[in-house]
């Protein structure tokens, strides 16, 4: 039986779709809860009632902007504007006297930090750089932690050597110990990455930081024509402050944000006023119950998502409520090696198409190699196979899905396959350095709590030699092991 | 002459016998126009009786161009008589116009002018952009912007609503916004772009040089001067016939009134709905720019003639392309009847190029078809958008011979180079002679090939040569004879203008492909996936997938007439194993509860809404 509550929307989602149309507004709430569809029912009711207003919708990934962007045509017939936050503030930005467009992103990023890091070395001999504590690639690490620490301060809006010098730096770790001299250091690297970005021939550009920056500082030369009235985040968690502060700022009517901290799989910390968005009063829901998965898969999710002691004692943890839906036991699949582990994803997905040929299949790897050949030992079998790096990947059209654990989030599969449950790989064997082992492996567990929460049917969980760790944490009364047939 | 005009249809001959100045042909795709219009010069030379040197044709590229001579000489076989009179493109006439101003001393240039791209003018004098947009450090990319910039300005196009002739023309205080590939935006101040074109014009002095542009800004100048060149130009040409109008640029449009005066006639064909060159300054209200000047200026000697009448498609292609246009400006003659277009849903391109080689396979086994008969169009070529490459690999891989008329830009530098040199090393010297002395001196393969092509099209000596080299920079496409070998054709959709097949397949919709780029023009992408779906003579193939976040032009497709058909996987698939009973219970258990929650919960939704 259904329970009686459940055949409308549940009150809490009704006052969000409800919410005048002006001034901000923060939604919270458990995977599944209904965050982006309150997000698109919103979208689709602010176009209702007043057509001539612009509306858009920002992500952090383009895999979830088409997401958005295709369950908007099915639901709503609505044919949404969604962008990530990089795509539309370039658009902006090109507005503004701001000479330099190009992005510096990902490894582009890395290499530029990189190349100051080397030149503040060379040139700079009372350099001090912290000490990264591995026994191996140690200057890998310290790039890595140089670009971690360089986005924490821009994407807080530390603007002066002093500030960092006496700021307190939360979220990290104990590991690395970052003396006075050393911040001196890091400042260094930081201001010769920033006139790299501004003078060198193959560096000069704009980071995702200074974008959002720039967007704040210069908003006044964005034209009115391209300020939407009202823009919808989903997974916000993932933006920094300076970036939804530049939303916040662009907008001309409202800010409607979708939020899951349970999901931050990023390093981010900010709180929602710092960025601006005021969610003061009753301007903010927290949503507990899930309608996306079954009974037996949110026990499993929850029971393992309890592990991790640093989220539970955080003030935004929520517990989710059990869904009614019952359905199939989640299964566990121990696999002694690689082979085997191809040969279930094969029956798996055989199983699925023979008797459920509509039905979206979600296979989650921790690598895009890994990916690959998935991919390619099911296209051998005729199987329609979607690589969803590819930027038009498609959502809603039946068949298998490969994705990554990081780009699973937000989307939703009739039956999830996740793989590579392995020691060493998931949790990865390599924290980032200067991080919280705790706070590490606290995220680790999000990444594997977030792909089992994308399943709507059936999941299925392939252990591989080693084991996973993660393995023990779950309860064996929660699934049921398989062997090949 | 009366042989053809029976050919014709009665829009067509009043087209032909019209006896006014002033004839406008704005008709769509596949309804005579370029047939007409040869039609029309071999009645102003047969009937008429104007010599044959006083008639000009202009087309807009090489391609246009040798659609148009096709049709002359069809119908100069079938009447037995009439000569090919000058066919060029804007380019190779401001070249000719230039050397008439050269030789009567009032051009700027010297005699052997050097034409060059715009950029190639800072490899010869890298100080030409020292010092300007100095916020810049990657200098390829302010080369670009400056060249694009200066580029843009003198057609008229993007950057200035007019075209601009002088350096003294440009706001010092203007700001020019150019993206580049290499730097993104790239922001051009006017003082900046001005100090740019006063430099090259000191260096194209000096080294007697110009780019393309520079021959239309030039021939511009010289006609407006009314002297000599003028006088001679505009009584040489007394009878212009001008193909492809509504991609012609605001400069070049300005090149033709300036040319003209009471003794001219024009005749000009085009389809605004085919506008597909608007970054190279046309515009889609060129033929009604064309139509509201004469008819202001002389409204007796003006006339339009409008065809509806499509011969080369079947009925169905033409109402899938007028469904999508949202127009019914051309009718199936005949009502010819045949296949519905083929809409094929893939979600990647080397699906769709997959299916395409398999489908030319089933096509030709029968000799329904020949490998000739067929093309395939794509959007793009680049690193991003390997449509072209896929396309190309995909027939490979099957065994399908195909020609690809791919740009290649170094190509035709390169052949530039070597024919400036040539004309230095044989001026005046007769074009078969140089043939021989290249055979002779065992010269480049493709240098010979060119030039022999260029004979046969007409040239006589060495300036007919450089004429020619810049008339394939209008469309930088590969200069083989295509058709010439059995093959499939493989070409980008802006190539196929003006030629038709009976078998065409267009590759690849979606978002960011077709419409191409993140922020597509969607206007223009609209009218080249037009030209594209107009080409095909008997079968259509439409490949891609559905638009997520732009317009989605496949679902445009599909709400006509067509056969939708989805391609997902290049193998049959094989489905061996079975959810057990009791397990597939709980599972339709699990897909019906979820389905009767989201049928509730869009309810809900629904209700909410009214209630607001
Ligand atoms: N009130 C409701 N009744 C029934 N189904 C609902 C309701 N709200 C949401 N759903 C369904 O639950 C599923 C999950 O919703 P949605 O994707 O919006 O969750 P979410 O909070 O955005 O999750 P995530 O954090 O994983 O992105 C969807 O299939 C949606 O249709
Ligand atoms: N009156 C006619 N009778 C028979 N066939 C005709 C007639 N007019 C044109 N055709 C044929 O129709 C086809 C299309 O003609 P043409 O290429 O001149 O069209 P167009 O209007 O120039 O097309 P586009 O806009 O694509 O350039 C040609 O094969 C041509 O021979
Ligand atoms: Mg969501
Ligand atoms: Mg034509």
């Amino acid at each position: 039986m259904i329970h009686q509550s459940k055949t409308e929307l549940s009150t809490p989602q009704k006052n969000c779709v409800q919410f005048k149309p002006e001034g901000d507004l923060l939604i919270q709430g458990i995977p599944g809860s209904g965050k982006s569809t309150i997000l698109l029912a919103r979208a689709s009711y602010l176009a209702e009632i007043n057509p001539e207003e612009s509306i858009l919708l920002l992500t952090f990934s383009r895999a979830l902007t088409n997401y958005m962007g295709q369950l908007a045509l099915k639901t709503y017939n609505m044919s949404l504007s969604a962008k990530t936050f990089h795509q539309w503030g370039q658009e902006l930005l090109e507005k503004t006297d701001y000479p330099y467009t190009r992005l510096i992103l990902g490894e582009n990023r890395k290499n530029t930090i990189n190349f100051a890091k080397n030149i503040v070395k060379k040139h700079n001999k009372n350099s001090s750089f912290p000490n990264m504590n591995v026994e191996k690639h140690k200057n890998r690490k310290l790039l890595e932690f140089l670009c971690d620490e360089i986005e924490w301060i821009k994407g807080t809006g530390i603007t002066s050597r002093e500030k960092y010098l006496n700021v307190k730096r939360s979220g990290r770790g104990g590991d690395i110990r970052v003396t006075k001299e050393n911040r001196q250091t890091i400042y260094d690297v930081l201001e010769k990455y920033n006139e790299l970005l501004k003078n060198h021939p193959r560096h000069q550009g704009i980071d995702g930081d200074d974008l959002a920056r720039i967007l704040v500082e210069k908003n006044d030369q964005i034209p009115d024509n391209l300020r939407p009235d009202h823009i919808l985040v989903d997974e916000a968690q993932d933006l920094f402050t300076m970036q939804l502060k530049a939303i916040s700022s662009t907008s001309k009517k409202s800010v409607t944000v979708g939020a899951d901290k349970g999901q931050q799989i990023y390093r981010r910390t900010f709180t929602w006023k710092q960025a601006g968005i005021d969610v003061m009063g009753n301007r903010s829901r927290f949503l507990k119950q899930t309608f996306r998965s079954t009974k037996q898969i949110i026990e499993l999710a929850n029971n393992f998502q309890e592990k991790d002691k640093l989220y539970v004692e955080d003030p935004d943890y929520q517990k989710a409520s059990l869904p009614e839906i019952e359905g199939k036991m989640p299964e566990l699949m121990f696999s002694p090696d690689m082979s085997m582990e191809k040969q279930a994803i094969i029956e798996q997905v055989s199983k699925i198409r023979s008797n459920y040929p509509d039905d979206t299949i979600g296979v989650i790897a921790t690598s895009h190699d890994k990916l690959d050949k998935f991919g390619k030992l099911l296209d051998e079998r005729g199987v329609p196979v979607y690589k969803v790096k590819e930027d038009e990947a498609d959502f809603i059209s039946p068949g298998a899905k490969l994705i990554t654990f990081h780009s699973s989030k937000g989307l939703e599969f009739d039956h999830v396959i996740i793989t590579g449950l392995t020691k060493g790989k998931l949790p990865y064997k390599h924290l980032s350095p200067g991080e919280d082992q705790e706070e590490f492996m606290s995220r680790e567990r999000k990444k594997l709590y977030v792909a089992m929460t994308r399943a709507k049917k059936t999941l299925l969980l392939i252990a591989v030699k080693e084991y996973s760790p993660f393995v023990n944490d779950l309860i064996p009364e929660l699934y049921e092991t398989v062997n090949l047939e | 002459m009366n042989k053809i005009l029976l050919e014709l249809n009665q829009e067509q001959r009043n087209a032909v016998v019209f006896n006014g100045k002033f004839l406008e042909i704005i008709a769509g795709p596949g309804t005579g126009k370029t047939k007409t219009l040869a039609a029309k010069i071999l009645y102003t030379q047969s009937e008429l009786g104007i010599d044959i040197d006083k008639i000009l044709g202009i087309s807009f590229s090489r391609s246009a161009k040798s659609q148009l001579i096709n049709k002359l000489d069809e119908f100069s076989d079938i009447i037995g008589y009439g000569g090919m009179p000058a066919v060029l493109t804007f380019h190779s006439l401001a070249h000719r116009i230039l050397k008439y101003g050269v030789h009567h001393g009032e051009s700027r240039f010297r005699n052997g002018i050097k034409i060059m791209e715009t950029e190639d003018f800072i490899n010869l004098d890298p100080s030409l952009t020292k010092g300007l947009c100095n916020d810049y450090a990657n200098r390829i990319a302010v080369n670009k912007a400056l060249s694009a910039a200066y580029n843009q300005i003198r057609q008229g196009s993007r950057l200035e609503n007019h075209p601009l002739h002088n350096y003294n023309e440009i706001n010092n205080n203007s700001v020019y916004s150019v993206t580049t590939y290499e730097q993104g935006r790239i922001l051009v101040k006017g003082n900046e772009l001005k100090t740019f074109w006063t430099k090259i014009n000191r260096l194209e002095k000096v080294k007697n040089i110009t780019d393309y542009q520079g021959l239309i800004t030039e021939a511009i100048r010289l006609l407006q001067l009314k002297q000599k060149t003028y006088n001679e130009i505009a009584e040489n040409y007394t009878h212009i016939f001008i193909d492809e109008y509504q991609d012609t640029s605001l400069a070049q449009e300005e090149l033709l009134l300036s040319l003209i005066n009471e003794a001219h006639h024009i005749t000009i064909v085009g389809d605004p709905n085919q506008t597909i060159y608007t970054f190279n300054g046309s515009n889609s209200l060129n033929m009604k720019r064309f139509a509201d000047y004469f008819s202001n200026k002389s409204p007796s000697d003006f006339s339009k003639v409008e065809l509806i009448h499509n011969y080369r498609s079947t009925s169905e292609v033409v109402a899938l392309a007028n469904d999508f246009i949202k127009e019914s400006n051309i009718v199936s003659y005949n009502a010819r009847t045949g296949f519905k277009p083929a809409v094929v849903e893939t979600h990647s391109i080397d699906l769709a190029t997959n299916y395409i080689a398999e489908e030319i396979i089933e096509l030709t086994k029968n000799g329904d078809y020949g490998l000739s008969d067929i093309c395939v169009l794509y959007r793009k070529n680049s690193e991003y958008s390997p449509q072209g490459q896929k396309v190309m690999e995909a027939l490979g891989r099957a065994g399908i011979k195909y020609t690809a008329t791919h740009t290649n830009k170094e190509r035709n530098v390169s052949l530039l180079e070597q024919v400036n040199n040539l004309s230095f090393i044989y001026e005046d010297e007769p074009v078969q002679d140089i043939i021989s002395k290249l055979i002779k001196k065992n010269e480049d393969e493709k240098l010979i090939s060119f030039v022999r092509d260029a004979m046969k099209q007409g040239a006589k000596d060495t300036d007919d040569l450089i004429d020619y080299v810049v008339e394939s920079s209008d469309t930088v496409e590969d200069l083989q004879e295509e058709n010439e070998n059995q093959d499939v054709i493989v070409k980008t959709v802006h190539d196929a203008k003006g030629l038709e097949y009976p078998v065409v397949f267009i590759l690849y919709l979606g978002d960011r492909q077709f419409p191409h780029s993140s922020r597509p023009d969607i206007e223009e992408e609209s009218r080249l996936f037009y030209v594209g779906l107009t080409r095909a003579k008997d079968q259509l193939y439409i490949l891609g997938q559905k638009g997520i976040l732009q317009q989605s032009f496949m679902e445009q497709c599909l709400q006509s007439d067509v056969i939708y058909e989805q391609y997902h996987s290049a193998k049959s698939e094989i489905r061996d194993k079975q959810f057990k009973d009791k397990e597939k219970d709980v599972i339709d258990k699990t897909g019906k509860q979820l389905e009767n929650e989201e049928a509730r919960q869009k309810e809900e939704l629904r209700k909410l809404m009214d209630f607001f």
